[in-house]
């Protein structure tokens, strides 16, 4: 099975008060995390990035391991030591994680931004390149539908944009990495069509519906769990 | 190597369409892709390909192999410096 969480976050810098509230549910490491980014809008994708992890984390009944989590050379978060493998996305005000305990598992969500494609033509193989410029296909939507599964795979994998992203194959919801089969599957984010999300597994593991998390602001008083890292201004 | 670094400023805010920045929030050396930096994704990675072929005549088939060039604005202004043969104009 492959849990599916996904909340939205506004673009604009939270008051401090309320970032302070939502800061004490983390861990000290998460907490430096959110406060050492320079822009709101990443601020707020890093915050509800971590919030929607712990809440996932919860759903396992191990909430306590995001303090665990540690990065890759390729900057892939991980848990070490755990049979749990997540990965997370976010794109303009929506973030969305999705955790397996049984298989590995990346997610690559875009807002599909109007955008000349053009140059992007040598990161496709010609079979792709060909599906999105066929007649009568909205192009804008099959550029994005191609590059988000690529970009799932290469985070599932790990590497990430160390892979040349030619070399992943996609074709008919599978794709192939240097000899790899994943399994590539697409969400819907209910309220949002603008977007586009696939989830690719290295198992054809069951995806649960993608669920909205909301996260009401809280105040930061001593009963939370965190101390709490001095809010500084960017 | 600063005029280039200014010039790179504003073709990444208009290329990548970053609204919420001004050319003065932009350190030079700050990383690029990491949190505490500009934050950019996999897509922009790819839209800056665009700009050293648009703005600099310099082509680049595997955002994979600028790793080195991609880590900040400094990084990003001395590869051009290295590898442009001659000014292309916007």
């Amino acid at each position: 099975m492959i849990e599916l969480w996904y909340t939205p976050f506004g673009l604009a810098a939270l008051p401090p008060m309320v970032l302070a509230g939502y800061l004490a549910r983390l861990p000290p490491a998460w907490q430096q995390r959110v406060l050492a980014c320079r822009r709101p809008a990443r601020q707020q994708a890093t915050l509800f990035g971590a919030l929607l992890l712990q809440h996932a984390l919860s759903a396992q009944a191990e909430p306590q391991l995001l303090e665990h989590v540690q990065r890759t050379p390729d900057n892939r978060p991980y848990l070490p030591g755990s049979e749990i493998d997540f990965n997370l996305a976010h794109s303009g005000g929506y973030v969305a994680c999705a955790l397996s305990t049984t298989c590995r598992v990346g997610l690559d969500m875009e807002y599909r931004a109007p955008k000349s494609i053009r140059a992007f033509r040598p990161h496709f193989r010609s079979a792709e390149w060909a599906a999105i410029m066929a007649p009568r296909t909205d192009t804008l939507q099959q550029f994005y539908n191609l590059w988000t599964q690529k970009e799932a795979v290469a985070k599932a994998d790990g590497r990430g944009l160390n892979i040349p992203l030619r070399e992943i194959q996609i074709q008919h919801r599978q794709a192939l990495l240097a000899g790899t089969h994943w399994h590539v599957r697409e969400v819907w984010l209910p309220e949002a069509a603008a977007y586009t999300l696939h989830v690719a597994s290295s198992q054809p593991e069951a995806l649960t519906p993608l669920r909205q998390v909301s996260f009401p602001i809280l105040s930061s008083n001593p009963t939370d769990h965190y101390p709490l890292i001095s809010y500084r201004s960017a | 190597m600063s005029t280039l670094i200014e010039q790179l400023k504003g073709q990444i805010i208009q290329e990548l369409n970053l609204v919420d920045l001004q050319p003065a929030d932009i350190n030079p050396d700050a990383p690029l892709f990491d949190y505490d930096g500009l934050g950019l994704d996999s897509i922009d990675a790819l839209e800056l390909t665009v700009i050293l072929s648009k703005y600099y005549g310099i082509k680049v088939t595997d955002p994979a192999q600028m790793k080195k060039a991609f880590f900040s604005l400094a990084t990003l202004a001395e590869f051009i410096a290295e590898h442009q043969s001659a000014p292309v104009a916007a």
